[in-house]
């Protein structure tokens, strides 16, 4: 992070796809907040300007109580513009002249600060007294229109009085006064007017304040209805101060003042609560000092309110207000600092806020002093705006830093996830090689082991045979053609159709058919109702051929069956072929020595069930083998 | 008069095939080869009706054999001499041309029934073969050019039954047709087949651009 001492240009400039280099720049240093607090600082300080031309440059101010008649021997010249202080000057009088007189009609201009006034020029009372004006008339410098006639050439005589409450705000009058001919003095009046009031002062940064802050974070952060209420809050107290400024009163003036007063304080707290929660973002809510403070400034506000209402309770009502505002700025400040993970920016906009604080307080002393500075009447709401604005800023670059956060672990994540694809990938590869390896070897070591079993065994039989001088050529070609049908049985069991056993058995039909071509017995088969059967291994698929090849055989050669009938059905999973012939049938138990043994071993091994059923006549073979349908 | 060549490398097979054919009556026995080589200039002065043709030659493999008849557009018809009769190269000699197969061990019944079948314009369909062509032929051609190979709800129960292992007679019996008409199916699907093979053929060459696109 930039430090104080960098200046703009060396701000790094890491590509950002989130924020332009205006908002970098803006959000990542505190430089940019002090020349904005100088800027704050003099326009606080211009409050408004009268046109030199028609200043009263000399006047006689006769201040005197009501209480003590002899106040007009303490009459005195003063300089404008002027200040009466004290609990006996209730009455002013100011001698203007020569005017000219031909430039009719004359306005005059009262700005001034302290109480309700009541104003007549040469005997012709101006304005009266208007309670409920009094805030206005405090604030905000008094345009009168003066009648045509009233102003005298030589020699004009000016009365003010006024009346105030007891406390030692209420005494003071602090005041400029102008008079001048209206055309001269609408433009220039007008202008300093706009220009001067800190209404629009307000208005001028409070929008600025809406449009880059409040509005921004509103919108990045809608789960968080903290930032909704300041947005709310900054916004209502903007509609104030237009409102006095411009003078468009829609509402009784009272309601305007408890909105714009509410506002600051909501603003105050939700600002709280938002540094609380990011200090603490895991503690339950609690009732806390922060707490407290703002529920002392809001029973502030409230007496303020009510001084509006009855007089009697308005130097209560200034008074608060500004302890109020005080506390407000202590708050702020104290949750600034109690953040938890303090920005090093931040050390500068605390600083900035505590000279604030202190600049505010010291005027306020200054006020209750009796020694008005007129650079600085309105500090503490400038101060207070200012560091909203820091605080909203200070919230908005952590957001942006966040998002940079929350990218930057994005493209570490999909670094990551992309390393280990292809980890994950190879390392399937290297399984399925494995895997395929492992397969091979175990069908190579299954297809040698079926030709032992089979072709290979039987050749060796028949070599031994022929050794021995045992065989005659008709047992030689039965021998051999025997081998050759395991053979068949082996390649079709290999082929990929016959995975499917209804596939192998229509092979071994069709087989079947060749061999047994030119021999009295009929055979019958019926598998036409076998449905799809789901695929078989290739060993699974030959033993079951075997076992049926070497039960046909048995019913043919020696159970002298001139019928056979193969029947194959599956039900729930289970296939069952039955082998039915006429012949003469086994005995009970099974002779030893045909085969029954093997074929009860390959049924075993294959998981599937043997049985021999006796029939009349004839012998059952019924194979039962767990089967899935497709 | 059916006019047989048998090109056998095999001297007892051939003899015996060569044997079968001479003894059977209205048969004539148009020539032998016992090599790639001498069945190639046996065919340069013409043509028979029927080939008996062993896949693995001493000088090459009987399908070159095949491509050069069908290159000359001739209407021999052709069975393969199979060992084992096995799926692999029953289907590529199928998908090369080949009208059926032969056993090598078969007897003289066999040898003339299959021969007086692929003259009577049908072909042999096995349950594994039955299998094979409605899984290849279902498939939808991959070629975009190639005409539509699909196979008819006929067909396809055709093939279905006799994947169960059915006769020709038995599945004549189901789908109530003759004998001639499922053996002319069986030659129809075998066409089907060819064409496929081809199809698939051209479009992997396209794949693999071996044509130019002019």
């Amino acid at each position: 992070m930039a430090t104080p001492s960098q200046s703009p240009s060396m701000i790094p400039s890491a590509p950002h796809p989130h924020s332009g280099k205006v908002w970098r720049g803006l959000t990542r240093t505190g430089w940019w907040t002090l020349p904005l607090l100088m800027l704050m600082l003099l326009l606080a300080g211009r409050m408004p300007e009268l046109q030199p031309a028609w200043r009263l440059t000399v006047a006689r101010v006769s201040a005197c109580g009501d209480a003590d008649p002899s106040a007009a021997a303490q009459a005195q010249t003063v300089q404008l513009p002027f200040q009466a202080r004290g609990s006996t000057c209730r009455r002013f009088e100011v001698e203007v002249g020569p005017l000219e007189v031909q430039r009719q009609p004359y306005r005059l201009v009262i700005g001034s600060v302290g109480r309700d006034a009541q104003v007549a020029l040469n005997g012709v009372q101006l304005r009266d007294y208007d309670p409920a004006s009094h805030a206005d008339f405090r604030s905000i410098p008094q345009v009168i229109v003066i009648p045509p006639g009233v102003v005298q050439a030589e020699r004009n005589t000016l009365h003010i009085k006024v009346r105030g409450g007891n406390s030692s705000l209420e005494r003071d009058f602090l005041g400029s006064l102008l008079l001048a001919p209206a055309a001269a003095l609408d433009a220039a009046v007008q202008r300093s007017l706009w220009l001067g009031a800190w209404s629009a002062q307000w208005a001028v940064v409070g929008a600025l304040a809406i449009l880059f802050t409040v509005l921004p974070l509103a919108w990045h952060q809608p789960r968080d209805p903290a930032w909704r209420w300041l947005a709310l809050a900054v916004l209502s107290s903007q509609i104030y101060i237009w409102n006095i400024g411009w003078g468009w009163r829609p509402l009784p003036l009272l309601v305007w003042h408890a909105l714009a007063h509410g506002a600051l304080v909501a603003a105050a707290w939700a600002v709280y609560r938002l540094a609380w929660r990011q200090a603490h973002p895991d503690t339950p809510r609690r009732w806390r000092g922060g707490d407290v403070l703002a529920a002392i400034a809001a029973g502030c506000l409230l007496l303020a309110l009510l001084g509006h209402t009855w007089p009697i309770l308005r130097s209560v009502c200034d008074a608060s207000f500004r302890l109020c505002t005080l506390l407000l700025l202590v708050l702020l400040g104290w949750t600034w600092w109690r953040q938890r993970h303090v920005h090093p920016q931040a050390r500068w906009q605390v600083g900035a806020t505590l000279l604030l604080l202190s600049l505010g307080l010291a005027d306020s002393l200054r006020v209750w002093g009796h020694q008005p500075s007129p650079l600085t009447p309105y500090l503490l709401h400038w101060g207070i705006l200012y560091v909203l604005v820091l605080l909203l800023v200070e919230r908005l670059r952590q957001l942006l830093a966040s998002l940079q956060l929350a990218e930057a672990r994005r493209e570490d994540l999909a670094l990551a996830l992309e390393a280990r694809t292809l980890e994950v990938r190879h390392e399937l590869q290297l399984r399925q090689q494995a895997e395929q390896a492992r397969a091979l070897a175990e069908e190579r070591q299954r297809i040698m082991r079926d030709m032992h079993d089979g072709v290979g065994g039987q050749l060796v039989a028949l070599i031994s045979q022929a050794e021995a001088g045992t065989l005659h050529a008709g047992q030689l070609e039965a021998q051999l053609r025997r081998s050759l049908d395991d053979l068949r049985l082996m390649i079709d069991s290999l082929d990929e159709a016959c995975a499917d056993l209804g596939v192998a058995l229509g092979m071994l039909r069709q087989r079947l058919q060749h061999s047994q071509r030119g021999m009295p017995t009929t055979l019958r088969w019926d598998t036409a109702n076998l449905p799809d059967l789901a695929p078989c291994s290739p060993e699974i698929v030959l033993q079951v051929l075997r076992i049926l090849q070497e039960a046909l055989t048995n019913a043919l050669r020696h159970a002298q069956a001139r019928h056979i009938e193969i029947r194959a059905q599956w039900q729930e999973g289970w296939l069952q072929v039955d082998v039915q012939d006429d012949g003469c049938g086994l005995s009970q138990p099974p002779r030893p020595g045909r085969g029954l043994p093997s074929m009860q071993q390959r049924a075993a091994r294959i998981g599937a069930s043997l049985q021999w059923l006796a029939a009349q006549p004839g012998t059952c073979l019924r194979l039962r083998l767990p089967v899935q349908q497709v | 008069m059916p006019e047989v060549l048998v090109v056998e490398d095999e001297p007892r097979t051939r003899a015996r095939l060569t044997g079968i054919v001479q003894r059977q009556p209205g048969y004539r026995l148009w020539g032998e080869a016992g090599s790639l080589q001498a069945a190639r200039v046996l065919l340069q002065r013409g043509v028979p009706e029927v080939l008996l043709l062993d896949l693995g030659l001493p000088d090459g493999s009987g399908l070159s054999l095949l491509e050069d008849l069908r290159g000359r557009g001739s209407e021999v018809g052709v069975l393969v001499i199979s060992v084992l009769g096995d799926e692999r190269s029953v289907l590529h000699a199928i998908e090369s041309g080949a009208a059926g197969y032969l056993l090598k061990d078969a007897d003289d019944t066999a040898v003339i029934a299959a021969i007086e079948q692929m003259l009577a314009g049908g072909a042999p369909l096995s349950p594994s073969i039955a299998v094979h062509l409605l899984r290849r032929l279902q498939r939808p051609p991959r070629a975009p050019a190639a005409e539509d190979l699909g196979l008819s709800s006929r067909e396809i129960s055709l093939l279905r039954l006799i994947a169960k292992g059915l006769s020709y007679e038995e599945v004549g019996q189901v789908l109530g047709l003759k004998y001639n008409t499922i053996t002319s199916y069986a030659k129809e699907l075998y066409r089907k087949l060819q064409v496929h093979s081809r199809a698939e053929a051209v479009f992997e060459a396209r794949q693999l651009g071996l044509f130019e696109s002019s």
